[in-house]
């Protein structure tokens, strides 16, 4: 329709020498923006003297449409009778992208004109209106700023959404609860947007910019913060529950971001996360159940991240053995060391456990029973989901066990393999024995007379020497006591040493029965025996006491014979 | 002289009396031993230190205190006045014989008899000890030498009063009567005595002041359970420190007071020969550890008195007009 390249000039120029009518517009030359539809009312007028059709037509630069219309109606011909004039109407569309220049554009009717639209994009398309142009919060709050946006040209706008913020401050536009970014206007028309502003927590008190932007079109609006929350640090708060709604206990929550750290969940299966500020990934992990990751969680300083509930779920199989006694210390010669074990299945499938000890040094026998008493040993385990057993681990020892550390280690075998160290410390048996020579603890002996207490010391104890043993006696006061030997370095098991402990009666002790304490004390363990002593009177005190008696007689009887007679 | 101081010696032995007493005071003494040997093991198996002589039951008034003193009275009040009596002191004067060879005998012959006496319940004391398989150290048997030794001035003490007695009186029972009084006069009255001079020279004890003493607590309310509130020295510097100069002074007085009144009462308890006897057995016991009491003015007076005594009997003796 529209003639192109030579051809059109020349059709314009046969037009022109064979004009026969007119085409006239009031309008010459227009000023217009992008995207605008200018609207043009030619008046056509037909010369000739007959009846005539004229087509309608024009040549506009590339991107530039028009369209004819008649009575609401587009048109291509019209038909006009002799001398007659119609107005038709032209709608002319700037394409969007024009630039800022003047284009010209003909329109043919018969006749032709020119039309000369001058593209000028206006400085503010759009019109603006923030609803306050100050605003006061602390750090870290969201501020909803209603912002008004009026489309001031004669054409629908397209305008993008922007907005200019301090670092680290996030913003977004709403319409209504949808987030836009970009949106049409119609000419004239009038829509409110929410601008939401969320402040960074570690911003310092004062004044801020925002500037948002509509295309290229900004306005300002200044945030003051009132209360920063620099260098604190912010909190991620979570509960861990099971599929089945319970609450997951001492999950591990491992946050990983501006730094590592691993909070444990509460009985309750809650965790509050204290952080520095940033983007974290969250990690729940738990035994028996699979583990889950939260990615990208932004903690900010003074503020609390509600993570809400995380939910975790079980893994078929999953067991744990637990030891109350991992390091077992146990004498030797005192029975059999026993470990206790529970086996808790925290999977949600039954298992079966095979029970097996490896490290056990030659000779060494264990078994595991269901319950301490029992002397029936099981090699199987069967533990329910969600339940719990106990089992017994007892180290049969041999005779010739020697006192050291033995590292064992304990295997569950089923549909979920265990294995845990346990550490076996044996301990020598310090048993010291005091044997006196003839097996008398009972001596008999007179005053000012030496007695001596004569015994075997033995070391009757298993696998380990007593060493530094130091002999004494604890004897009534005034008595003056010594041990031969005094000291022994070191008694080896099995081995004695005879010991005489000797002590000096005074001649002033009265007869009497007294105690001597033996005591044989070493590094490992001591020993106190009791002797008794009995002091007899001397054999000739009884003869001395009469005949003292008896002279004191004599000598009065004596003297009364010898001056009793007148 | 020999042969009156001989003779003296035999009457007193062969007497009923002397050996009546004796013997009772050798039963008592045998008891106090045996009672003391028991105490005596106690102590030593609880570990406590005891004299030696404690055995003889040195602070018991039986036994030697009253015996004693009976047996030294009983021995002398008729020495003289039974001669006068019985007119044997003539015959005994018409020998070439002196007065005071004839007190002197007889002084000796007691003397002597005593000692024996006082020997022998010793000796037999001994032997029972050594029956109980206790055998007394060295210094044990000084302790029990100078245990006889007091024993016998104690006595012969109270020979000498009788003595005494025996020469100022005119017939025996009166020399009895004198000699107990004055037996009463040492042993009850010059202690009561003393006591009575010294509280009137010295006067009623001081009194305590009328604050309680400054680190008493204060005693809780009768039947409360209130905690027992101490006075804080640090809360109330200016009362405590008046209330203690207040007991210092107290306590100070005090002890000068009963200074005195030991001071006044002792000057007469040392002519009682019983307070001097014991106080100077009591120091027999003690061992250098702790500090020993003064007891020279003890030794003094219970030396004194049977010399006073037989001094005055002896210038009696001699001035005596022998009817």
């Amino acid at each position: 329709m529209v003639p192109t390249g030579n051809v059109k000039i020349i059709v314009i120029l046969l037009a022109a020498l064979l004009i026969v009518g007119s085409i006239e517009s009031d309008v010459k030359g227009v000023n217009a923006v992008p995207g605008e539809v200018l609207k043009f009312w030619l008046t056509i007028t037909n010369d000739y003297e007959t009846k005539t059709s004229v087509k309608l037509s024009y040549t506009a630069p590339e991107g530039f449409s028009g369209k004819f219309f008649y009575n609401g109606k587009e048109v291509n011909w019209i038909q006009l009778d002799a001398k007659e004039s119609r107005i038709i109407e032209f709608w002319l569309e700037v394409p969007r992208d024009a630039e800022e220049k003047e284009y010209t554009v003909w329109v043919y009717a018969l006749d032709s004109t020119t039309l000369r639209i001058k593209v000028r994009m206006p400085e503010t398309s759009i019109e603006i209106t923030p609803s306050f142009s100050g605003i006061r919060v602390e750090a870290g709050e969201k501020v909803t700023i209603p912002i008004e946006l009026k489309n001031k040209v004669n054409t629908e706008l397209e305008v993008n959404l922007s907005c200019t913020v301090p670092e680290n401050w996030t913003w977004r536009y709403l319409d209504g609860e949808t987030e836009v970014y970009r949106l049409i206007l119609k000419p004239g028309e009038t829509r409110q947007l929410n601008l939401e502003i969320e402040t960074d927590s570690q911003a310092d008190v004062g004044e801020y910019a925002v500037k948002p932007k509509m295309n290229n079109q900004t306005t300002e609006i200044l945030v003051y913060i009132t209360k920063t929350h620099k260098g604190e640090k912010g909190k991620v708060k979570l509960k861990v529950v099971g599929k089945d709604g319970r609450a997951v206990e001492s999950a591990q929550v491992r946050a990983v971001g501006a730094v590592e750290e691993t909070f444990m969940t509460s009985a309750e299966g809650e965790a509050v996360v204290e952080l520095p500020q940033g983007v974290y990934s969250i990690e729940v992990i738990k035994n028996g159940y699979f583990s889950k990751e939260i990615k990208d969680v932004e903690v900010k300083a003074g503020k609390v991240k509600d993570l809400g509930t995380i939910v975790l779920e079980k893994k078929p199989y999953y067991s744990e053995l637990v030891v109350a006694n991992p390091k077992l210390s146990f004498t030797l010669g005192t029975g059999n060391p026993t470990f206790r074990l529970r086996m808790e299945n925290k999977g949600y499938l039954d298992d079966i456990f095979k029970l097996k000890v490896y490290g056990l040094p030659e000779n060494f026998y264990y078994r595991f029973k269901e319950s301490q008493e029992s002397v029936e040993g099981v090699s199987e385990v069967f533990v329910k989901s969600g339940e719990a057993k106990e089992i017994y681990l007892e180290v049969i020892l041999p005779y010739n066990a020697e006192p050291g550390s033995y590292n064992l280690s304990v295997k569950a075998d089923g549909n979920y393999d265990m294995e845990k160290t346990i550490i076996l410390v044996l301990r020598g048996e310090y048993v010291l024995r005091l044997e006196p020579v003839g097996g008398r603890y009972l001596v008999t002996a007179e005053p000012g007379k030496v007695v001596e207490l004569r015994f075997l010391l033995m070391n009757s104890g298993r696998g380990a020497s007593v060493t530094n043993l130091r002999i004494d006696a604890e004897v009534p006061s005034g008595w003056s006591v010594s041990a031969e030997p005094s000291q022994i370095s070191a008694l080896m098991p099995g081995d004695s040493v005879m010991v005489t402990v000797s002590t000096v009666i005074p001649s002033d002790t009265l007869p009497s029965e007294y105690k001597v304490k033996v005591k044989a004390e070493g590094d490992q363990t001591s020993l106190q025996e009791e002797f008794k002593v009995v002091v007899k009177e001397k054999s000739n005190a009884a003869l001395i006491g009469g005949a003292v008696i008896v002279i004191s007689f004599l000598v009065l009887l004596v003297i009364y014979r010898k001056f009793g007679r007148r | 002289m020999s042969i009156v101081a001989k003779k003296e010696f035999a009457d007193q032995i062969s007497s009923k009396r002397f050996l009546a007493l004796a013997g009772v005071i050798l039963l008592i003494t045998v008891y106090t031993v045996y009672q003391g040997v028991q105490g005596f093991y106690n102590a030593y198996t609880a570990g406590m230190e005891r004299p030696f002589v404690s055995i003889f039951g040195i602070s018991s008034s039986l036994g030697f205190m009253t015996f004693g003193a009976f047996l030294g009275l009983l021995m002398g009040f008729d020495l003289v006045t039974k001669e006068k009596e019985e007119g044997s002191l003539k015959t005994l004067l018409s020998h070439p014989v002196y007065r005071d060879s004839v007190i002197n005998c007889k002084a000796i012959g007691a003397f002597a008899a005593l000692s024996i006496a006082i020997f022998l319940i010793l000796t037999i004391s001994l032997g029972i000890l050594l029956l109980y398989g206790i055998y007394p150290s060295f210094s044990d048997v000084v302790d029990v030498f100078k245990f006889g030794v007091l024993t016998l001035a104690y006595t012969f003490t109270f020979f000498a009063i009788s003595l005494f007695a025996s020469t100022i009186a005119r017939n025996s029972g009166t020399a009895l009567i004198i000699a107990f009084g004055f037996l009463i006069l040492f042993m009850a009255i010059l202690p009561i005595f003393g006591e009575i001079v010294a509280q009137s020279i010295v006067g009623p004890p001081p009194r305590p002041p009328s604050v309680p003493p400054p680190s008493m607590p204060v005693p809780p309310p009768s039947g409360g359970s209130a905690p027992v509130v101490k006075i804080d020295e640090g809360k109330m510097p200016a009362e405590n420190e008046e209330a203690k100069k207040l007991w210092e002074e107290y306590e100070r007085q005090r002890d000068e007071y009963w200074k005195k009144k030991r001071a006044v009462s002792d000057t007469f308890s040392i002519l009682s020969p019983t307070t001097n006897y014991l106080a100077l057995l009591s120091s027999l016991g003690t061992r250098p550890i702790f500090e020993t009491k003064d007891t020279t003015k003890n030794l003094i007076g219970f030396i004194a008195l049977p010399v006073i005594f037989f001094i005055l009997s002896y210038i009696k003796f001699l001035r005596m007009d022998i009817v």
